[in-house]
């Protein structure tokens, strides 16, 4: 469903991708895991249609970025890691501006607003300006906005950042759903335990890199640390364990 | 203009001691301010309208005052409760008043345009006097603002911002002959206003400011319900993005759009005063065309830029929308090229019935020029800022001063010659629209 084939970007002499190939299949949640700066908010962005690459090729659906970039559009969900709303909008307006915007008929979005606010216990504030929400708040907005067009494709960047423990319960109930109904979800995150639980596969990007893919198990075999959790996994095909080894050495907390 | 302002409302410490916390704070509040009060385009708009007013004297003195003082009312409501960083701006240690005195600082700075504007209204019908009078006098708004902004709060919570606004406009319709009473009671307000501001200060601010913030009470979203009733007819994504412009821009979240389209209206009582003082009919297309390009190019501008940022603050989710850039163009003229039929039906109005509809046979044949001049400007302003979107920003809109007025010059001169001749334009720049959709496909989105 999302191919991606040697993608390259730079933001100007900082090589942000370096050549990234990925597969999502259909159906599939696949988590990209990544520390700051690795390249995962710019690979969504590349997918998204938002930043072109500078070299590569990306294939979401049937339809070639480079060529037909709104054939992608027509099936993409995003949900960037600081998505911007209007703080003067209220939550519902904001859900009508989206919908519209995907030219969803505004029966049907106030339906579908109504539902996703009712779900994420925003109805009481639905009516309020976006302002006044918390960030959670806001969050839930901002997911209720990437999936009110009902995308085969979701692209999902940070989606947890700000919830609550319960609210991370309840989005990993959705993401659930998503690929119940056979939607696919490209979900990058560096909170673990989330991706552990949510995803069939997982690809580790490091320093612009895809360093390993696979799930849980074929990770660990490929290790060769069976028993390891996400955390360990991770830190490994990131090269980050001996690197924070050593740092604590330097730190003389080794 | 920096200087004037900022010495205006305050002395500079002197370099032997540090700053004032609340000094420290007020500074870097006009690095903010700065960006538009010392913009060069406000001040030409500044300047045009207090022409204007002064031309018309549509608006006496005492509605001028009123005016102000609403606009100080509703400012100082927004710095004192309303404003994104006031939290941030309380809780620091800014000394008894000092958040007081920022606050009255910077409504000082933001009233320069409307006290320049109240002044040349005022002038109008009272002389140059009584135009400096009213400046000297507005001068002392911000305490009475402040004053009042908190009393209304406490009187009507967050609906007090709507109260302020109804002396203004029970008077502005009604424009009185001047009489010094009005202006003499206002200075007797404004005194004690700067007397008792900081009793009323320590009085309830904390509890008002808790009460702004905890304020549950939301939107009717009938706004947002009218807009899309009366954009039915767009197709839905255009009209997503029509309502919300206007949404938007009546909620105040572009403030130079709004002004800018409330003032385009006087461009159709400078017509009327025109054509009071034209002596025979040879003029008429003339007078007629500049008029509508005065108040065409307040509409083009004021459904332009400003409102074109607030567009690109969301551009990620326009984006990953279909076909993002002909929608999003297409939106945006929907609203631009509304506006300015609109005004062109306005000003087609006036030489309809003005002087007892003595110039009612020549509109037939003004209209396609009239029409054609307003649409033209605002096809340029709306194209040209899609073409010039870069990232967040509008490269060099601030050229659109520059060739808008030549745009107009020169389908006015088209359509003197003939009047069918101003469809050229949309022939000639027929290339913007494509040029803007493929820029806004094209910019690169991080934010």
């Amino acid at each position: 469903m999302i191919r991606v084939r040697g993608v390259r970007k730079s933001y100007g002499d900082v090589l942000a991708l370096d050549g990234v190939t990925l597969d999502v299949q259909p159906g599939e949640v696949f988590g990209l895991l990544g520390a700051n700066g690795s390249g995962k908010t710019t690979l969504n962005r590349c997918i998204a249609t938002l930043l072109q690459p500078d070299e590569g090729s990306i294939v979401v659906g049937e339809s070639d970025l480079a060529k037909e970039p709104d054939g992608a559009r027509a099936i993409l969900g995003y949900l960037a890691e600081h998505p911007v709303l209007y703080p003067s909008l209220s939550g519902e307006e904001f859900l009508a501006f989206v919908g519209g915007l995907r030219g969803v008929p505004p029966d049907e979005t106030r339906r579908r607003s109504e539902r996703w606010l009712g779900l994420f216990e925003l109805t009481g504030a639905a009516s309020q300006p976006i302002a006044g929400y918390s960030q959670g708040m806001a969050r839930k907005v901002a997911l209720a906005a990437a999936l009110i067009g009902e995308p085969r494709v979701v692209l999902l960047d940070e989606p947890t950042n700000g919830l609550d423990p319960p609210s991370v319960y309840l989005f990993r109930q959705v993401i659930g759903r998503l690929r119940a109904e056979g939607r696919t979800v490209l979900l990058s995150s560096h909170v673990l335990p989330l991706a552990e639980r949510a995803c069939d596969r997982i690809g580790v990007l490091a320093d612009g890199r895809l360093a390993a893919v696979g799930t849980l198990e074929e990770l660990r075999a490929r290790a060769d640390r069976p028993g390891a959790d996400l955390e360990e996994l991770f830190l490994h095909f990131a090269g980050l364990d001996r690197e924070v080894l050593e740092r604590l050495a330097d730190a003389g907390l080794g | 203009m920096a200087a004037g302002i900022a010495s205006g409302v305050s002395s500079q410490p002197p370099s032997s001691r540090a700053p004032a916390p609340w000094e420290v704070a007020r500074d870097l509040q006009w690095k903010v301010a700065r960006e538009l009060l010392l913009d060069p385009l406000t001040w030409i708009g500044v300047a045009v309208a207090a022409w204007a007013l002064h031309r018309t004297g549509v608006l006496g003195a005492e509605a001028a005052l009123l005016a102000l003082m609403a606009l100080a009312t509703l400012q100082g409501d927004e710095l004192l409760f309303r404003r994104r960083h006031g939290e941030l701006l309380r809780t620091m240690p800014l000394g008894r008043h000092g958040f007081l005195r920022v606050c009255q600082t910077e409504l000082g700075w933001w009233l320069h345009p409307a006290r320049l504007l109240a002044a040349a209204a005022a002038s109008s019908d009272g002389g140059a006097l009584v135009g400096l009078g009213t400046w000297l006098v507005a001068g002392l708004a911000p305490p009475l603002g402040l004053r009042l902004a908190l009393a209304l709060r406490r009187a009507f919570g967050d609906r007090g911002r709507l109260v302020a606004l109804l002396p203004a406009l029970v008077a502005i319709p009604s424009p009185l002959p001047w009489t010094w009473e009005p202006a003499a009671v206002f200075l007797a307000l404004a005194l004690l206003a700067r007397a008792d501001l900081r009793d009323a200060w320590v009085r309830d601010f904390g509890r008002l400011a808790s009460d702004a913030v905890t304020a549950t009470g939301g939107r009717s979203g009938l706004t947002w319900r009218a807009l899309s009733l009366l954009t039915r007819p767009l197709p839905v994504p255009i009209r997503a993005r029509v309502v919300r412009d206007l949404t938007l821009l009546l909620r105040g979240r572009d403030g130079q759009g709004a002004i800018l389209l409330l003032l385009s209206p006087l461009s159709c009582l400078l017509l009327v005063d025109e054509l009071a003082s034209m002596p025979g009919r040879s003029s008429l297309p003339w007078r007629v065309l500049t008029c509508a390009a005065l108040g065409g190019a307040a509409v083009a501008w004021a459904t332009g830029p400003g409102i074109h940022r607030l567009r690109n603050v969301v551009m990620a989710w326009e984006r990953v929308s279909l076909r993002p850039g002909s929608r999003a163009m297409a939106g945006s003229l929907a609203w631009a090229l509304t506006a300015a039929l609109l005004h062109g039906a306005a000003t087609l109005a006036t030489v309809a019935l003005v002087q007892d509809g003595r110039f009612a046979g020549d509109v037939p044949g003004l209209i396609l020029p009239v029409l054609g001049l307003e649409l033209a400007m605002a096809h340029y302003v709306a194209a040209f800022v899609m073409g010039a979107t870069r990232g967040r920003r509008i490269a060099g809109e601030g050229t659109i001063v520059l060739a808008l007025p030549v745009v107009a010059v020169a389908v006015a001169l088209a359509a003197m010659f003939h009047p069918a001749l101003v469809l050229v334009y949309f022939v000639v720049t027929a290339g913007m629209y494509a040029a803007g959709v493929r820029r806004y496909e094209r910019v690169e989105v991080t934010w």
